[in-house]
């Protein structure tokens, strides 16, 4: 007891402000700031891209409650475009900070959000909703792929469960290789089997954010809510789960639960952003490295950029996926992957050589 | 003081630590030698209800189970053989890790331990660090991290597990020097799995040899690092010298005429 009397006893509640911590603060706010600003930027580039022009200035104004829009003009502003870049908006921050999550917590940087055989699930479920021809059925092909994409992650931790060695992040890591491989055998056999349906099911793999309303904003909303208050909250928790299960563990964190925190959490994000928008590949990878390249900051600033960031990222990239080939529309995940691959390729050589 | 008795670790489907006994008086330093593979790492792990593990083990009287993960990090704090070296983590940012068992689930550090770590991190020589990354740290500049990381754990029994593997002599003097300045300034109790002899007999009270997962000698280090035992054990014959202090040293002995 006497060393803890000693620190005790020279601690310094009430010294000035470190440099370091200031210095800290200022970089928070500086990036939050730029992170807030492109968020920004990014939501008028979307209202204002489109078949019918409007004024940025405009738009701008009407956001502020005011402008010079018409009643038509604001019509397809706030009916049209808003719903769709809101949901971009969501979807991009969703897939942003599961990533986030999943990269610190199995200390991998190449893990997405589709890494525990969530894309897998959502897969097999969109699948047999529209081979079963009920995908115009309200609600049943976001539930399916949403109940889908929870499925897979919980049987991934099911096998890691049954294994000797318990929940370790290396078996929870090989549990979804195995039944993201298992769904995927299972979709592409259903798919097979029905192959009227391919092109609708392209759909869903290829990622959509073309029909959406606000029908879809709201059902993602409080999933999506839920998960970035809560991965928010464990930002400190991701510093400690990514020094490994046995340092964690010296340092009081129960490993296993709080790790399941993180994961459940992303996975919900997931589920909701791959209901609403199917499945859009590498968000989850590329916005949060990228953040960490940028800021070379810790979790503790990485989370909430990659919430913001992931936003703007994936409203620009549908802004890109409505206008590049308009009047048609190209699927967003073929945009994301365009950008996404040759990053993916980066990430993997700097990895490599790190490790 | 640490009472630890018939402490029997599986690792696998093997016992690795067969019914060792230990006890480690409050303020002093342990250390557990013995040949690779003897057990030391788990024997240290089990010691830290990080491995589970047969057998009792107490801590001050109370037995370690009866703690939570976190209580248990209060007391006792591990420095691990080979700690994960974060990317993007600042020096400050890794030491007040060290306060994780004193936080909340979704708790952030406040102001006290904020302070706490400036004071860890003059002990350890780092505070001109605090802004660095740790991943651009030197070895010896980054066990000293590892080491302020633990003591801001405020934990009054330090495990090391071969703290001094990777590090050149001067470093590995430099980090056992600062544990050892601690252990006598604040009465941190030190158990220390360690590989060098002569560093286990120039910093320990008491030196366990552990030897296929039975304690097979434990005493003062003079009382174990003797010349016949070393050799028995460690199956090569070995000079135990005496420095121009005293001090032990321990080399292995030249083995031509053995060849011959």
């Amino acid at each position: 007891m006497k060393h803890a009397s000693r620190l005790e006893g020279t601690h310094l509640v009430g010294a000035p402000a470190r440099p370091s911590a200031a210095r800290a603060r200022r970089r928070t706010v500086r990036w939050t700031v730029i992170a807030v600003a492109s968020l920004f930027v990014a939501v008028v580039i979307g209202l204002f891209a489109g078949a019918v022009r409007i004024s940025p200035v405009g738009i701008v104004g009407w956001m502020f409650g005011g402008g010079s829009l018409t009643e038509q003009q604001k019509a397809i502003v706030a009916e049209l475009r808003l719903p769709r870049v809101v949901l971009a908006g969501l979807v991009g921050a969703a897939l942003s900070v599961s990533g986030c999550a999943y990269q610190a917590a199995f200390r991998n940087p190449l893990a997405d959000p589709y890494l525990l055989g969530s894309a897998a699930g959502a897969g097999l479920g969109a699948t047999i909703v529209i081979v079963l021809g009920a995908a115009d059925v309200p609600l049943a092909l976001p539930a399916a792929a949403f109940l889908g994409a929870l499925g897979g992650v919980g049987l991934a931790y099911l096998m890691a469960s049954t294994r000797a060695a318990g929940r370790t992040s290396t078996s929870l890591l090989l549990g979804g290789v195995a039944v993201a491989s298992f769904l995927t055998a299972l979709q592409t056999y259903v798919q097979q089997r029905n192959t009227d349906d391919l092109r609708a099911v392209y759909a869903f793999i290829l990622g959509r954010l073309g029909t959406s309303g606000w029908h879809e904003v709201w059902l993602a909303l409080p999933w999506v809510a839920l998960a970035c208050g809560v991965l928010l909250a464990s930002r400190r928790l991701l510093e400690v789960l990514s020094l490994g299960d046995l340092e964690a563990a010296s340092l009081g964190a129960h490993v296993a639960r709080d790790r399941a925190i993180v994961v459940i959490a992303a996975s919900l994000a997931t589920a909701a952003a791959v209901a609403v928008a199917g499945l859009i590949g590498f968000v989850g990878l590329i916005v949060p490295h990228a953040v960490r390249m940028a800021t070379g900051a810790s979790n503790r600033l990485v989370v909430g950029l990659s919430i913001l960031f992931g936003a703007a990222f994936l409203i620009l990239c549908d802004v890109l996926a409505r206008t590049v080939v308009a009047p048609g529309e190209l699927p967003i995940g073929v945009i994301t992957a365009l950008i996404g691959a040759p990053f993916f390729a980066l990430v993997l050589r700097r990895s490599g050589g790190a490790r | 003081m640490i009472d630890a008795r018939q402490v029997r670790v599986t690792r696998g489907r093997r016992e690795v630590v067969h019914g060792v006994s230990l006890r480690v008086g409050a303020g002093s330093w342990v250390s557990v030698v013995g040949p690779n593979g003897a057990g030391k790492s788990s024997l240290l792990l089990a010691l830290a209800a990080l491995l589970p593990s047969q057998g009792d083990i107490s801590l001050d009287g109370r037995p370690l189970r009866e703690r939570s993960a976190r209580e248990r990090a209060r007391v006792i704090a591990l420095v691990p053989q080979q700690p994960v070296v974060p990317d993007a983590l600042t020096v400050a940012e890794y030491v007040l890790l060290g306060r994780t068992p004193h936080l909340s689930l979704f708790g952030s550090e406040a102001g006290r331990d904020h302070a706490l770590a400036d004071t860890v991190l003059a002990k350890v020589d780092l505070a001109w660090a605090i802004d660095r990354l740790v991943s651009t740290l030197s070895g010896g500049e980054f066990h000293r991290a590892v080491v302020g990381r633990a003591l801001a754990q405020e934990a009054r029994v330090l495990l090391l597990d071969e703290p001094t593997s990777g590090l050149d002599l001067g470093h590995q003097v430099q980090v056992l020097d600062l544990v050892d300045d601690l252990r006598r300034s604040d009465g941190i109790t030190v158990v220390a799995a360690m590989h060098d002899l002569t560093l286990a007999a120039r910093y320990s009270d008491r030196v366990a040899l552990l030897v296929e997962g039975e304690l097979v000698a434990e005493g003062e280090p003079a009382d174990v690092l003797r010349a016949d035992v070393l050799q028995r054990h460690y199956g090569v014959p070995v000079h135990v010298l005496r420095g121009p202090d005293g001090e032990l040293i321990v080399v292995p002995a030249s083995t031509e005429g053995a060849r011959a």
